[in-house]
């Protein structure tokens, strides 16, 4: 009798202590994350102070001379528009990939190409950045510069009058969407993966062709799955490092002509790796009001993330 | 079917490809410890250099790229005299090097440019002024060497430059080859119609304010960038330090940049002659960078020694982009105080042996003499 209430009172107190640990567990990321922005904020409001131009349109960044006068505008647009091509590259090759592995490739072959893809994504960026600087660089100029010659026309090819291609925002792009291909292949996979092999068979019992299941039964079901995989993906590009500070001429430019490693280019991640070991306090705080600034950035796109799936997942159950 | 398996093919590149660019950052790696070590046998082993004083213990020093090259020699042959000294230099820039003396996290800065009056108040802290002692940061000079515009044209290889035409390159107003400015510099050379690649540096450089120093001086009205160890350039392309520059260099046909000249000649880059204020094209040499400095004026108003050179000394010998570089150093209060004057007076006195093969210069005498005064006061 009494052996067994021990071994029940154990067994609560074991239960409650689980409890209480993964309760922690949840609220330490919670703490973190909430420590981390109000670090953010502190030691962001004394350079934005100091700061004597429009933080939000100026495009210099020179935060240690005098007067202080720094901006985010060119780091932003870097930042959005060489993630924003990386997840427009990388998107559909990455989904056809996941597509492939799941719906057509033979079992022998889908393990193997499988398994490349992860290891793909296990490799460092900062290896990335070597890559794309010492070996991508001077072979991928010869495609830039067909490109700008031939369809120059199209504004957002054109190099302009003393542009060269090279280290350009459209090779930073290429190096982040490699880096991001094989996240995005890899979660679209298991989504792909997840949808009822019932579906799949009804799709095809009613006569549909291959393609016509992938498009009537496997997409809609993982269409929220294959977005998240998407934002995991555009999130690691926005804050995406050393690769960019390694392939793109860093500058505090703007400008819509991606071939041109002349305008060349920035993101804010890449700019705090790149001054902060020169930069005095003001210039260290400056550089963590940029950071704060990618943290909101990041905030934003998994907001929507959230936003999208949460909608997408809605549609899916109505039908 | 095809298509799909070719998919599958591009997949297996990728593979390959990953698997790589490990072997080329391997090599990579090489390639940066063989910077450390000049291939000619002539410093090594029997002619090397003799230490003085040698010292044990371990210290780390940071900064300025200009001096790295030579930095790394004195390093290596110190250690292998004095068995217990363990020292390391990075080569991160002499903004960078500035403020991590600041903070703390090196023993000794290495800078091109001289510490503002906010980079000293940091460094005096760092050293213990206002804890009721007088110690303060110091400059040492350390060596001199030359600033040069290394380029990628193809076959030409005796390019000569003056500053004026310098300072349009830069600004991006020439932007080719064969433009009028570049031509009357260089009389009777085929120049071809590439279009020209201005590099920058993108961190805080030294390098970058010796370059603009002389620019503000030499190129008048031509230069309206001012100087400093940032601008706010007008276009080009930009690296990070000068191994970044010089790569950038490498790969782009056309390019131009500015770095010391021990990281044109490791690289094998070609390099220009510039133009002084006598009207001379001169190569960079120890002898004309010495002359380059014969006229340098120095400024002790600040309890160290400043050397102010005169970019526009009338030798005709004299090459422009000649340039002194320091060591910062606290005047006491040093954590290895032994170790750092050891290794300094090495370099002044000993070390100067390695200045030709590597691209550097021997200081200039008065200043040579007061800076082993400097060292050995340092505690």
């Amino acid at each position: 009798m009494s052996a067994t209430s021990t071994s029940v009172r154990t067994r609560r107190f074991a239960d409650r202590a689980f409890l209480g640990l993964t309760g922690a567990a949840g609220v330490l990321v919670a703490v973190l994350i909430v420590a981390i922005g109000t670090f953010l904020v502190i030691q962001a409001v004394p350079a934005l102070r100091a700061d004597t131009t429009n933080f939000f349109t100026t495009k210099t960044w020179n935060p240690d001379q005098s007067p202080v006068a720094f901006g985010i505008a060119a780091l932003v647009f870097g930042t959005i528009v060489s993630s924003g091509l990386a997840l427009l590259m990388a998107g559909p090759i990455a989904i056809g990939i996941a597509l492939y592995i799941s719906e057509y490739a033979p079992r022998r072959l889908a393990r193997p190409l499988g398994y490349t893809v992860d290891l793909l994504a296990a490799v460092p960026s900062v290896v990335y950045g070597l890559w794309g600087l010492n070996f991508l660089v001077p072979y991928s100029s010869k495609l830039q510069q067909f490109l700008a010659d031939h369809v120059g026309w199209i504004p957002l090819f054109n190099l302009g009058r003393s542009g060269a291609v090279g280290r350009s925002v459209f090779l930073a792009s290429v190096v982040l969407a490699l880096m991001i291909l094989p996240i995005i292949a890899a979660i679209s996979r298991e989504v792909f993966l997840q949808v009822p092999q019932a579906n799949k068979e009804a799709a095809l019992a009613l006569g549909s062709t291959k393609l016509e299941m992938i498009r009537y039964s496997v997409l809609p079901h993982s269409r929220s799955g294959v977005t998240g995989a998407l934002m995991l993906g555009l999130g690691r590009a926005l804050g995406e490092t050393i690769a960019v500070a390694l392939v793109l001429s860093l500058s505090y430019r703007t400008s819509l002509h991606i071939l041109d490693a002349n305008t060349g280019g920035n993101t804010i991640a890449a700019n705090i790796a790149n001054q902060y070991q020169g930069a005095e306090p003001t210039g260290q705080k400056a550089l963590i009001a940029s950071g704060l600034v990618l943290f909101v950035i990041t905030f934003g796109v998994n907001a929507l993330a959230r936003l999208v799936v949460s909608r997408g997942g809605n549609r899916t159950a109505a039908a | 079917m095809k298509v799909t398996s070719r998919r599958a093919r591009l997949v297996g590149v990728l593979g390959l490809v990953a698997s790589g660019a490990l072997a080329l950052s391997a090599c990579g790696s090489d390639n940066t410890a063989g910077t450390g070590t000049p291939s000619s046998a002539g410093s090594s082993v029997g002619t090397s250099p003799v230490a003085s004083t040698c010292a044990t213990g371990s210290a780390s020093g940071g900064g300025s790229t200009f001096q790295q090259n030579i930095e790394l020699q004195w390093i290596k042959d110190y250690q292998q005299q004095c068995s217990g000294a363990t020292l390391a230099y990075a080569g991160t820039g002499s903004g960078a090097g500035k403020s991590s003396f600041g903070n703390g996290t090196v023993d000794w800065a290495g800078s091109d440019s001289d510490l503002k009056a906010s980079e000293q108040a940091a460094a005096d802290k760092r050293c213990g002024n206002g804890n009721g002692t007088g110690n303060r940061a110091i400059q040492t000079p350390i060596t001199a060497g030359a600033a040069v515009l290394t380029y990628n044209l193809g076959g030409v290889d005796n390019l000569q430059l003056s500053a004026p035409t310098i300072a349009g390159i830069f600004e991006g107003k020439i932007t080719s080859w064969d433009a009028p400015q570049i031509k009357a510099d260089n009389p009777g050379v085929a120049l071809p119609p590439t279009k020209i690649v201005p590099v920058h540096r993108s961190d805080k450089s030294g390098t970058t304010n010796i370059f603009s120093s002389f620019l503000r001086a030499d190129a008048g009205a031509a230069w309206t960038l001012g100087s400093g160890e940032t601008l706010d350039w007008p276009g080009g392309q930009s690296g990070n330090g000068s191994n970044g520059t010089t790569t950038a260099v490498k790969q782009i046909k056309g390019g131009i940049t500015y770095t010391e000249l021990s990281f044109a000649k490791l690289n094998n880059l070609p390099f220009a002659k510039i133009k002084n204020a006598a009207g001379d094209y001169v190569a960079a040499t120890g002898d004309s960078v010495s002359a380059g400095l014969a006229d340098a004026k120095v400024d002790t108003t600040h309890g160290d020694i400043r050397v102010v050179v005169d970019y526009a000394s009338t030798n005709p010998a004299a090459y422009p982009l000649s340039a002194v570089t320091y060591v910062i150093t606290c005047n006491a209060g040093n954590k290895n105080a032994a170790l750092l004057k050891g290794f300094f007076s090495y370099a002044l006195n000993a070390g100067t042996a390695v200045d030709d093969e590597l691209g550097y210069a021997p200081l200039p005498h008065s200043i040579a003499t007061a800076a082993k005064a400097q060292v050995a006061s340092i505690r």
